[in-house]
């Protein structure tokens, strides 16, 4: 994995120094909140319902054993004893003190980490597949592209400011494990003729309120024009976008409004003027990172077999191991969604416990999955079975990663100032009913996502089954859509009807799966089936 | 986008405030006298070209979240506006840097920002902590003192 060298040190060292300025000025009332609000957001310091709470970049999504094992202890020494990894491949601490960022910011620079532009209207930190490197399917590792434009957009002054945040997504896979497609922008690398990188740039896909799966807007773009493509249309998306309404300052309704053609336009336009030669390092840059990459891959190894273990480690390995590009591993997800637990939650101790099997059994790697779950991507095949025992041992075993109860939910209305609704009793309800019925009728094939309110920080609208909590009359109401999903044929979900109250969601949801069940053809997953019967079906057995 | 354009010079002279330049200081001045003062929204009304042969244009910020004059000025200077670029209006002394990176020659500030954030700060602002970008875009010629020089990236090439 990538490496700080001596500029990157500096960088985050400085920029932990700045922010201890900044929040001393705070605290002395020589900046006003209002003053204060966009410095503190850039470094991912919220202002929750209860208390501040501080979103850590985990830039897309990778990990070291050392980072996470910090990650832990700042869960207990200045959390209570939590963190939650994000659906943006970072983790949040929602019960920091103003007082205590600095030198939180401090000690996660001594791991080559850091929170810049966690939040804001900036750029955010870029995510990509939580496989990334080690997929059967990938095409190009998409980590070195990544890792270019974490270091391009750290803290750009240009784009510091925008009419909202802004959020991209890498992919170099047949398979879109990063929801590529419901973010600002989507970079799908692929290799041309001579095996050099070219990138489909996709654009204007989003949630919230006004969800859009994002559209083409140049294919098979070459790296030397990446960049300079990107400057031209943060600029005009920077100078075009709306600022009357901070519900329609996304780059979707600017697109919506100006149109996909006069968009490209402008940006064709702008990209006329640019000083290519500012990007000329970029290329011997991506070189430079791209090499750390490789350098950590590992050769294949001889003489690794499956092990065959009891049926309850092969529905876990079934079910959380995914095939390896290199012969002799497997990559293993780790589930944060046990029956009744708090989704993307993890304790100080299980991140340390993680850290230590990782560093024993994953070459002292991971990633954080945009699902909310872990990944140890390098376990050897004769080591699986000692890692499903030591992960047992933890209650870290759940064998649920890719269904029903691997639940995505944002914080919602226990934490989130912004939230209309609980989503986290919402969830915790479900995994139990679902992991129960998971354990008598087997796997349960569909995603299913809770969002806290019609900011779609849970991505309800990705969702095979999507439940938004929304308040209506002071009663906390759930809306449910069909139909989503957030791979490469990506689809907003189609809204069922009137909402539920809180205590009839699971019945309502246990009867969804049932109408499913019943029409589904054999082996058929429930996007599949909802695709080919529609809503109605699911709308008679819901409303009676 | 019209073709020609009346150009008025700004209201000059009104109003007491202080000067920052990209060499660092910081001194009380009047309201600098400039061929124009654009605020973000009337710039979609006018020809770039148009803008090119003056020398000097003030961008004004009416609120520090509104970041369309930094672009403003990067394209201003991507056009090859060589001229003096002034920011002014709702700054705080933690975006002089983007101003400055962004293509900006200095900022006119008026008074009550001055004593809002206090003058040391703003003494300070270009005395930046985070001083080297990864990729910084081509930076006005009157800058100095250390937000002046190569990137990171720049750097790495040439083995520094």
């Amino acid at each position: 994995m990538y490496a700080y060298d001596t500029f990157d040190q500096t960088f985050v060292d400085q920029r932990a120094a700045e922010f201890r300025d900044q929040i001393n000025r705070r605290l002395s009332g020589a900046l006003s909140e209002d003053e204060f609000k966009p410095l503190r957001l850039q470094n991912g310091l919220y202002l929750q319902l209860h208390a501040y709470m501080l979103r850590v970049a985990i830039p897309y999504g990778v990990l070291n054993a050392r980072q996470l094992q910090m990650l832990g202890d700042l869960a207990d020494r200045y959390d209570k004893g939590y963190g939650h990894f994000t659906t943006r491949q970072n983790i949040q601490y929602n019960w920091t003190k103003l007082s205590d960022v600095a030198d939180m910011i401090d000690a996660l620079a001594s791991v080559q980490m850091h929170a810049i532009q966690t939040s804001g209207n900036c750029i955010r930190n870029v995510t990509t597949d939580a496989y990334a490197g080690v997929a059967g399917d990938e095409w190009l590792d998409p980590r070195p592209t990544a890792e270019l434009l974490r270091q391009w957009s750290s803290l750009h002054p240009e784009f510091a400011f925008l009419p909202r945040k802004f959020k991209i997504a890498v992919l170099g896979a047949a398979q879109d494990r990063a929801a590529m497609k419901f973010h600002d922008i989507g970079l799908w690398a692929k290799l041309d003729d001579a095996g050099q990188p070219i990138y489909d740039i996709w654009v204007g896909g989003g949630q919230g309120r006004t969800p859009r799966v994002a559209r083409l807007f140049q294919k098979a773009v070459p790296l030397a024009d990446l960049l300079p493509t990107l400057d031209a249309m943060l600029r005009v998306y920077n100078l075009a976008g709306r600022r009357d309404n901070k519900y329609k300052a996304r780059i979707k309704i600017l697109i919506d409004e100006m149109g996909l053609e006069p968009y490209r336009a402008a940006v064709a336009e702008e990209l006329g003027q640019i000083d290519r030669s500012v990007f000329a390092p970029a290329l011997g840059e991506y070189r430079r990172i791209a090499a750390q990459f490789e350098t950590a891959q590992r050769p294949a190894l001889q003489g690794q077999k499956l092990p065959q273990g009891s049926p309850a480690f092969q529905a876990w390995l079934q079910q959380n191991g995914m095939a390896h590009k290199v012969p002799g591993y497997a990559a293993i997800a780790i589930s944060l969604k046990a029956k009744g637990a708090i989704p993307g939650d993890a304790s100080g101790a299980q991140m340390r416990a993680v850290a230590a099997l990782a560093e024993r059994y994953s070459a002292s790697e991971l990633r954080v999955s945009h699902r909310q779950n872990l990944v140890l991507p390098w376990v050897k095949l004769n080591d699986l079975e000692e890692l499903y025992h030591a992960l047992l041992e933890q209650d870290l075993a759940e064998a649920n990663i890719g269904l029903a109860s691997d639940i995505i939910a944002c914080p919602g209305l226990d934490y989130c100032a912004l939230a209309t609704a609980r989503s986290i009793p919402v969830a915790q309800a479900l995994s139990h009913r679902l992991r129960e019925r998971e354990r008598l009728q087997g796997p349960l094939d569909l995603s299913l996502n809770i969002s806290g309110c019609i900011n779609a920080c849970g991505h309800h609208h990705a969702a095979n089954i999507g439940i938004l909590g929304l308040n209506r009359t002071e009663t906390e109401t759930y809306q449910i859509s069909l139909g989503g999903r957030a791979d490469e044929d990506a689809k907003v979900g189609d809204i069922l009807g009137p909402g539920f109250s809180q205590d009839q969601v699971p019945e309502v949801i246990e009867t969804l799966i049932d109408t499913w069940q019943a029409l589904r053809a054999d082996g058929e997953d429930f996007a599949t089936t909802y695709a080919r019967v529609g809503k109605q079906p699911f709308k008679e057995a819901v409303y009676v | 986008m019209s073709d020609t354009l009346d150009l008025q010079p700004a209201e000059q002279g009104a109003g007491e405030g202080w000067r920052l330049d990209g060499d660092g200081s910081f001194t009380a001045a009047p309201m600098p006298t400039l061929d124009l003062l654009l605020e973000p929204e009337a710039v979609q009304d006018l020809g770039l070209a148009n803008l090119l042969p003056l020398q000097s244009i003030g961008l004004v910020f009416k609120t520090p979240h509104d970041g369309r004059s930094f672009s403003l000025a990067r394209r201003l200077r991507n056009a090859g506006f060589d001229g003096r670029l002034v920011a002014l209006g709702r700054l705080m002394p933690d975006q002089a840097r983007h101003a400055m990176q962004s293509g900006f020659d200095g900022l006119w500030l008026e008074q009550d920002l001055v004593e809002r954030h206090n003058e040391a700060a703003w003494r300070a602002a270009l005395d930046v902590v985070v001083a080297r970008l990864y990729s910084q875009q081509r930076l006005p010629a009157s800058l100095a003192g250390r937000l002046a020089g190569p990137d990171i990236w720049q750097q790495r090439s040439q083995g520094q």
